[in-house]
Order: C-alpha cells, then sequence, then structure tokens
C-alpha cells in the first residue's frame, strides 16, 4: 500500500513539470512584448529594452525556460506586472477566498448529487428520476454565467433578498485574520458578540456557491444514478438480495460503496472544472478569488499573474487526483494489487 | 455492432428523449443555415431611437438590446455561429484524437508511452482552463477559441480511440485476418475503424454540445467572437449591465444556447444507450 | 412432508407488446431432506425456475402465473417483497453459478460473512465474528480465521463458492438450499469437491436440495430424483435410477447418449458420435406443439397439435410423450 502511494507521487512530479512547462511556453509565445505592455505604447525603444533586460526577457527562451524552472521551485512565480508584487504573495492572499467558495460549492454538489442520484436509481424509470435526471440535463447543458446573472436578476434584483457581489457587506470594517471570511466572522463573533458579520458571509456565499455548484452537482447525480445502476446489475448484489437483506439497506452498504469508486473520481475531475469555472463565476459575482485574478491578468496581459493562477490550479487538481487515488486503493482492494502488476 | 441503420432509426424512434434531440438538432441547422430566411432585421444593424425595447414590441418579438438590435435576429444568426463552432472545433479534435489514438493504440511501445504522456498532461489542466491557455497564446477571436476548443477535446477521442482499438486488437477476427496475412494498414483503418465508431460517434455528438458552451464562456471572458458578432456568449456578456433593468437581454440567449446544447446532450446520451457504447472517462 | 409445491406455474417476461411465457405450465414437489435436479440445456428456463422461488427475478419486467408455489403453509405467489425478504437466506438460501463475481469484491469475507449472520442470527458482531469462521470452517476453508481477512480476489473460485455455501448456510432455519450450476464455472477436480461438501452438509443437516444443472454427471452424484426440462417445459420426471436406467422421453435418451463414456462405447463400435440434430427452439416461437417435435426423429402428427399430455411408466416415472412405446434406440 505504502509502497503503491509512493509510486503514485513519483507519477506526479513529471506530469506536474509537464504542465508547468506547457504553462511557460503557451504564456510566454503569446503574442504582444510584456516590456511594452508594462510601459505603454509611447515608451522610447531604449526603455523598452532596458525593461526586457530587467526582466531577463532578452534572454534566448530556453534559458528563462530554465530560470523560471528553478524559481517555481523556490516557490517564486515572479512578479505581477502590474502590480509590481511577487505573484505568489498575491496569490496567498486571493486563494483562501477561492478555497472557501468552492470548498462550500462542491461539498454541496456531492451531498445533494448523491442523494439525488442514488434515490433515482432506486426509483427507476418513477417521475422522480425522471424529474430530477431532466433536471440534471439542464444543470449540464446551461452556460454558467448565465445562471449567475440570471440568479441575481432573480435574487438581487427582483426579490432583493441575497447580495449581488463581493464576499462580505461593505459597510463592515473588516480586517481579515485567516483570510477565509466565514471563519474570520466566527471569531469576531466570539470577540464582540455580533452575528451580523457571519450572516453577512454566508448570505454573500449563497449565490455564487450555488451557481458554481450547479454543473458538478447536475454531473455527480447523473454519474451516482448510472454507476448504482450498473452495480445493482451486479452478481454480488444478487447474492445478498438472495440472502434476504433488505433493499434499502444494500443501496445504503452494499452498493455505494462500489459505486462511490466511480463517483469519487468523478468528483475530482468535476473539483478541477469548478476551479477554472471560478474564472466565470468569480468575475461575475465580484468574488475576490484567484479566478477573477486570473481574469483580469488575461485581459491586462499580465503574463506571471495568468502562469501563477494556472500552475496553482493544476497543482490542487493533480493533488486532489493523487489523494482520489489513494482512497481509491483504499477502497477497493484489487487496485492495490492490479496497479501493483503494471 | 451489428445494428443497421434501419434498426438505429427505429430505436432512436422508440426512444423519445434521442429523438427530440435529434429534432432540436436538426432545427438549430436549419435556422443557422437559412438565418437570412428567419431573421426580421439585419443582426449588426444599430437603431439608436429603438434601444431596449421590451418583447412583443412591434416589430421586435423579443425587444431589443441596449443598441437597439432585434434580438430575435441576433439569436438566429447567432445559431450559425454557435453550429460552425460546434462543427469546426469537433472535426478539428475528432480527425487529430482519432488518429492519435488508433496509432498509438495500434503500434503500441515507446509511440504509444509518448503520446499518451502528452494526452496525460493536458488531462492534467482542467479542460476549461486549458481552453483559456490556448486562446491567450493564439490570441482573442472566434476562429482561436474553436482552434483552442478543438485541441483541449483532443484527449477525449484519443483515448476512447486507443481504449477501443486495444480492445479490437484483442479480438479473434483481428487475430485472424493478421494470421491471413493482412497488411497493418488495411487492418487498421477497415476492421478496427468502423469498430471505434460508435463510441467516437458518441463523444463527437456530446462535444458538440461542450463545445457550444465553451465557446460561450469564452467570449463571455472576452476572448471569443468579438462584437458586434452576434455570438451567444457574447450576447449574454454584453447583457451584464442590464440585470437590472432588460431582462429579456440577459434572458433570451442564454434560453438559446441551453436549448441547444440540451438537445446535443440528450440526442448523445441516447445514442450511448442505442449503441450500447461505454465511455472511459 | 413437502417442503416445497410448485403447481402448474407460468413464467414469463412481460414488455409493452405483451407477455412471452419462458417457463410454461410447470408442477412438482420437494420432499423434506430430498435432493431434486432438475435438468435441461442452456435456455430450457430451469434457471428462471430456480430465480422465481425466491422471486428475484424484476418484477417490473417478469411475472410468474399459476395456481401456486406453496413453500410449507405459505403460497409465495402473494407474497410481498419484504415479506420475501423475509424468507430468503433465511428459509430459503441459493448458490449462483458465477463464484468469480457473487462476491462482493471491496468487503472481506469477514465483513460480508458477519453481515449476513446478524442479520439472520441477531447475533452481536462478535459473536458473528466467531460463527463466521465456524461456518467457514464447516464448508472446509483451511485456515478459516486467517480467511475472514481476505478480499474475494485473493480466493481461487473453489474457494469462493465454499464461502458463498457459508453464507447460505447462514440461518439456523435454513429449509432448503436451491443450487445453480453451482460448480459449472470450475474446474473438474474442484466440481467433485464441492460436490462433496453438499452432498455431506444434506447428510448431516438433513437440508432439502434443489439443484439445478446441465451435467448429467452432478446428477447422478446426488440426486435422489430428476426432472427433465426442455424448452419450458418438463419432459420427464422420475428417481435417479428411473432416468438413468429407463430413459423414456426421447429428449432423455439423447440426452443420456450424448455422454461422453457412451460416446466413448460408440466410437470403439467404429459408430459415429451421436449428437441430437437441430437446435433448442428459440422460447419465443414455441407454439402448443411438443417443443421437441422438430428434432424428435419419432414424431407423429399429434406431436404437432398439442403439448402431449402424462404418461405415467411407473408410480416414481413420468414422462410427456406420445411415442414412449417405440422402446430405447441408443440408449
Amino acid at each position: 500500500m505504502l509502497s503503491y502511494i509512493l509510486r503514485r507521487l513519483l507519477q506526479f512530479i513529471p506530469t506536474m513539470l509537464g504542465a508547468v512547462t506547457v504553462v511557460f511556453f503557451l504564456i510566454s509565445l503569446a503574442p504582444g512584448d510584456p516590456a511594452r505592455i508594462m510601459l505603454g505604447e509611447r515608451a522610447q525603444k531604449e526603455q523598452i529594452e532596458e525593461l526586457r533586460e530587467e526582466l531577463g526577457l532578452d534572454k534566448p527562451l530556453v534559458q528563462r525556460y530554465g530560470i523560471y524552472l528553478l524559481n517555481v521551485v523556490q516557490l517564486d512565480l515572479g512578479k505581477s506586472i502590474f502590480s509590481q508584487r511577487p505573484v505568489v504573495e498575491e496569490m496567498l492572499e486571493l486563494f483562501p477566498a477561492t478555497i472557501e467558495l468552492s470548498l462550500v460549492a462542491i461539498t454541496i454538489a456531492t451531498i445533494v448529487g448523491i442523494f439525488l442520484g442514488s434515490l433515482a436509481a432506486v426509483k427507476r424509470n418513477s417521475p422522480f428520476d425522471y424529474i430530477s435526471m431532466s433536471g440534471a440535463l439542464v444543470g449540464v447543458s446551461m452556460p454558467v454565467f448565465w445562471l449567475g446573472l440570471i440568479c441575481i436578476m432573480l435574487f438581487s434584483v427582483i426579490l432583493d433578498i441575497l447580495p449581488t457581489g463581493g464576499r462580505i457587506n461593505a459597510r463592515y470594517f473588516f480586517l481579515p485574520i485567516t483570510n477565509f471570511y466565514v471563519i474570520d466572522s466566527i471569531i469576531l463573533f466570539f470577540q464582540e458578540k455580533d452575528w451580523s458579520y457571519l450572516t453577512s458571509s454566508l448570505l454573500h456565499l449563497v449565490l455564487p456557491a450555488s451557481v458554481l455548484a450547479t454543473v458538478p452537482l447536475a454531473v455527480i447525480a447523473r454519474t451516482t444514478r448510472s454507476s448504482m445502476l450498473e452495480v445493482l446489475k451486479q452478481d454480488y448484489v444478487r447474492t445478498v438480495r438472495s440472502l434476504g437483506v433488505p433493499r434499502f439497506r444494500i443501496i445504503r452498504v452494499y452498493a455505494l460503496k462500489n459505486a462511490m469508486l466511480t463517483i469519487l473520481t468523478v468528483i475530482s475531475i468535476q473539483f478541477g472544472l469548478l476551479l477554472s469555472s471560478a474564472i466565470l463565476t468569480e468575475t461575475i459575482f465580484a468574488w475576490p478569488g484567484i479566478g477573477r485574478w486570473i481574469y483580469t491578468g488575461i485581459a491586462a496581459r499580465d503574463y506571471p499573474v495568468v502562469q501563477g493562477g494556472v500552475i496553482l490550479i493544476v497543482g490542487i487538481f493533480l493533488i486532489i487526483n493523487l489523494v482520489v487515488d489513494v482512497v481509491y486503493a483504499l477502497v477497493d482492494p484489487r487496485i492495490r494489487i492490479t496497479k501493483k502488476a503494471e | 455492432m451489428n445494428t443497421t441503420i434501419r434498426e438505429m432509426l427505429f430505436l432512436l424512434w422508440r426512444s423519445k428523449a434521442a429523438f427530440f434531440g435529434l429534432f432540436v438538432i436538426l432545427l438549430f441547422y436549419i435556422v443557422g443555415i437559412f438565418a437570412p430566411v428567419f431573421a426580421t432585421h439585419d443582426p449588426i444593424e444599430q437603431n439608436i431611437d429603438q434601444r431596449k425595447l421590451p418583447p412583443f414590441s412591434e416589430g421586435y418579438i423579443l425587444g431589443t438590446d441596449e443598441l437597439g438590435r432585434d434580438l430575435y435576429s441576433r439569436i438566429v444568426y447567432g445559431a450559425r455561429v454557435s453550429m460552425l463552432i460546434g462543427v469546426v472545433s469537433v472535426s478539428i479534435a475528432l480527425v487529430i484524437g482519432t488518429t492519435i489514438g488508433m496509432i498509438s493504440g495500434y503500434l503500441g511501445g515507446a509511440v504509444d508511452t509518448i503520446s499518451m504522456r502528452v494526452i496525460d498532461i493536458m488531462l492534467s489542466f482542467p479542460y476549461v482552463l486549458l481552453t483559456i491557455v490556448i486562446v491567450s497564446l493564439l490570441g482573442s477571436s472566434l476562429v482561436n477559441a474553436m482552434i483552442a476548443i478543438g485541441i483541449s477535446h483532443i484527449p477525449r477521442y484519443a483515448r476512447v480511440c486507443r481504449a477501443a482499438v486495444l480492445s479490437e486488437k484483442e479480438q479473434d477476427y483481428v487475430m485472424a485476418e493478421q494470421s491471413l496475412g493482412a497488411g497493418s494498414f488495411h487492418l487498421m483503418f477497415k476492421s478496427i475503424l468502423p469498430n471505434v465508431l460508435a463510441p467516437v460517434m458518441v463523444q463527437a455528438t456530446l462535444g458538440f454540445g461542450d463545445a457550444i458552451l465553451s465557446a460561450a464562456a469564452l467570449s463571455f471572458l472576452g476572448l471569443g467572437a468579438q462584437p458586434p458578432t452576434p455570438e451567444w456568449g457574447l450576447m449574454i456578456a454584453s447583457s451584464r449591465d442590464f440585470v437590472t433593468s432588460a431582462w429579456w437581454i440577459v434572458t433570451f440567449p442564454g434560453l438559446a444556447t441551453l436549448f441547444a446544447v440540451v438537445g446535443f446532450n440528450v440526442f448523445g446520451d441516447g445514442m450511448r444507450d442505442i449503441l450500447d457504447v461505454r465511455l472511459h472517462d | 412432508m413437502k417442503v416445497l409445491d410448485v403447481k402448474n406455474i407460468t413464467i414469463g417476461f412481460k414488455d409493452r407488446f405483451g407477455f412471452t411465457p419462458m417457463v410454461r405450465d410447470l408442477s412438482f414437489s420437494i420432499d423434506k431432506g430430498e435432493v431434486l435436479s432438475i435438468v435441461g440445456e442452456s435456455g430450457c428456463g430451469k434457471s428462471i425456475t430456480a430465480y422465481s422461488i425466491l422471486k428475484l427475478m424484476d418484477p417490473h419486467i417478469s411475472e410468474i402465473r399459476g395456481d401456486g408455489l406453496m413453500f410449507g403453509e405459505r403460497n409465495l405467489l402473494s407474497a410481498t417483497e419484504s415479506e420475501m425478504q423475509q424468507i430468503r437466506g433465511k428459509n430459503i438460501s441459493m448458490i449462483f453459478q458465477e463464484p468469480m463475481s457473487s462476491l462482493n469484491p471491496v468487503f472481506s469475507i469477514g465483513a460480508q460473512l458477519t453481515d449476513i449472520c446478524t442479520l439472520h442470527t441477531g447475533d452481536s458482531k462478535k459473536q458473528a465474528w466467531q460463527y463466521g469462521i465456524e461456518l467457514l470452517k464447516r464448508v472446509h476453508i483451511p485456515s478459516a480465521g486467517e480467511c475472514m481477512h481476505k478480499y474475494p480476489h485473493e480466493l481461487s473460485g473453489g474457494m469462493r463458492q465454499r464461502v458463498l455455501i457459508a453464507l447460505a448456510l447462514v440461518s439456523p432455519s435454513l429449509e432448503m438450499l436451491i443450487a445453480d450450476e453451482p460448480t459449472t464455472a470450475l474446474d473438474v477436480t474442484i466440481q467433485a469437491q464441492i460436490l462433496n461438501l453438499l452432498d455431506e452438509l444434506r447428510k448431516e443437516t438433513g437440508l432439502t436440495l434443489l439443484m439445478i444443472t446441465h451435467d448429467l454427471g452432478v446428477v447422478a452424484t446426488l440426486s435422489d430424483r430428476v426432472m427433465v426440462m426442455y424448452a419450458g417445459r418438463k419432459v420427464e420426471e422420475g428417481s435417479l435410477a428411473d432416468i438413468l436406467n429407463n430413459p423414456s422421453h426421447p429428449y432423455t435418451q439423447g440426452l443420456l447418449s450424448s455422454l461422453p463414456i457412451k460416446q466413448h462405447e460408440r466410437l470403439a463400435e467404429n459408430r459415429p458420435m451421436f449428437a441430437i440434430p437441430g437446435n433448442v427452439p428459440s422460447l419465443k416461437a414455441i407454439s402448443e406443439a411438443c417443443p421437441f417435435s422438430d428434432r424428435c426423429d419419432r414424431v407423429i402428427s399429434e406431436c404437432k397439435q398439442a403439448f402431449p399430455s402424462e404418461a405415467a411408466i411407473s408410480d416414481t416415472h413420468r414422462a410427456w410423450c406420445n411415442v414412449l412405446d417405440e422402446g430405447i434406440k441408443d440408449a
């Protein structure tokens, strides 16, 4: 088991290296000279040359790649062209916002998705099945950013019950402690005995988290249903049925654990997609996280920011895949054997 | 897969959902191809006097947008743009992906290892992110968005195709033909291709919907179609400022996108059930 | 005393086009402690019959009609799903053809055994674990304590079938065991071990056994009584000796002539190997005629008109054929 985890870890390194390489070359080859972007169109040729030298842009690409790689290993992702602050520093500041949002979203998606999916599988071909699966189909077919706008229109403009964006009501003077606003406002509650911070931060989470959760929820519900139906067809389910295990218990104890293997993989893929669709959701809801940061980086051609942001998301995505593979091996004893044979 | 075309059509007819999907797809293609016939106005002609007219205003069935353009006509022309996006990006992905999958599955060895390594790296990017990164290299335009979407769809075809080739390779009839002295090229395309077709077709149908959605997202971020192109994602993007004042500008382009993508997804799901294909993804 | 009394049942699949019978007008019974074998080619409806006793088939696509499926005093035809859950595994258990896939791959043997034990005995987890080890010993699994910690993929097919038998034997109030082709998927040497085990268990506990098989070798080892099925119909029924020594229905005769030992005799006499001409008819295409009439070399016109009525050969021995008097050919 331990050797399996180690081997899986070793696979992680070249893939991550490959991803960093791809990001570096794709973005460095993009049209537009960063030095010119920084200095504006009217800058003198000498000034630009000087800055290029300063940024190391005059060196050959391969050499720049080597330097970049060395820096990445030391967790140095360069400086933002616009704010002139180290990318890693900005990233750490914004990251909690994204993690807060995406963890809430994936939790909603997982719990509701698995629940709906297994219920639909159990009540196959019932009205409940049709309605929830049609809902899931609509969920996967919807432009997320459009759903966000519709929700803002409905809940913020027409009904006026939820805020349109931001992480907390701007009236509150707020000095972040952990930068997870929900945690911060709980701390504030204990210090000042004031609920309003917590209510405000939670209310601000509702819309962006629900919108962000929509697609993964729909995909998880569909996968749960189909893999559950697949499992229920298996011989081992017939065995426990022939032994008198009640139907509900078969589903909850026996089938779910088997179906969970497929569902886990889907959850991990969906988490990666969720992190990248955060670029859209955070932009719509003015959520100051990594997604919006990447978006403004793209718009402003701030290439160190884009590189850094993309590498961060890919890194998280790969780590989640790694964790899921390990959990997979823990749940399914066959994996440990077959993977060893590879 | 011994299902003949007639049997397939029969199954399609029986599966009402898939049939509905096919109907929606055809509808959108007809509307897209004959956009000038269906449209009532020029989709990019501005009319400052007629800005933000609500639906059912005289002459404007779905109302007008912030520049006084007819929303209905823009959506009709948008169907043309979205269908084009689907065709171009799916074709790019399908041709390159299938070729990679076929060659690497058939040849195996180092070719297989290297190409699968590349595919793995591509898959280590969440798909939306990969598209964004590629577009930011190519520059923002509709054509580049289509290319980027096409490239980021390659892994799914390569994988599906490779898996199908690998399992077909083990089949008795391929071995039998090989022992009868059939050449590799002949084998690969004559024997294996028809069997790989089913999963690839299903993947392509579902890919259409994905491509339309991604293109809309890219345009929304300003990385795809540029104004004044009547592209649905772009229309949604420019409607952002009107959530408080003009609900129709926000709502209709999104509904059109939703309707089209549902069509492709329903049809793809139906095809998958009919052809009994399992997508290993 | 009859443990199971099946009265004139018809089992079939239903879809939007109607009802397609797979097994027709079937009646049989099993006495306590008896071993009844149902023999027939694959697709003759014997497995469907076994599944129907426990009502394991999806009620949305299948239906059992008839006069009764009496288990003791209870008529299982009218039992609800939750009543059936009370009977399955507790009073009637079943073992299946596919030992390789019939155990859940992600649970250890111990987990699966103790779960079923707590269900049927009301024991605590700890007691159930001990009981599980006992059961594994009873089915002759070496180092039973260790086996409890293993996962199905770590066991051979024969071992898995033993575990499945142990699972089936959990309930102390077990009255009948249905074995659906329990040895078909196993190596020949292992087959004999499993058959010995079943024989031993029924001698020890007086268990009633319903054996479903296509293998006359299995029948000869274990049965008291044999019932031969062909294309959804019962065609002959009798004691083991009746069937082996005096097969009367042309199909049974053909089946016996196909045995390797008989074939060997024929070859030694320079005669060609025996084969029943033709194929088993598709169950969907069956008419009211004798289903064997297309392949039978003694066929007369009556055979094509209706299914033959019962013909008693002796007190224990019956066949459903119009031309029994033709005598035994080649057997």
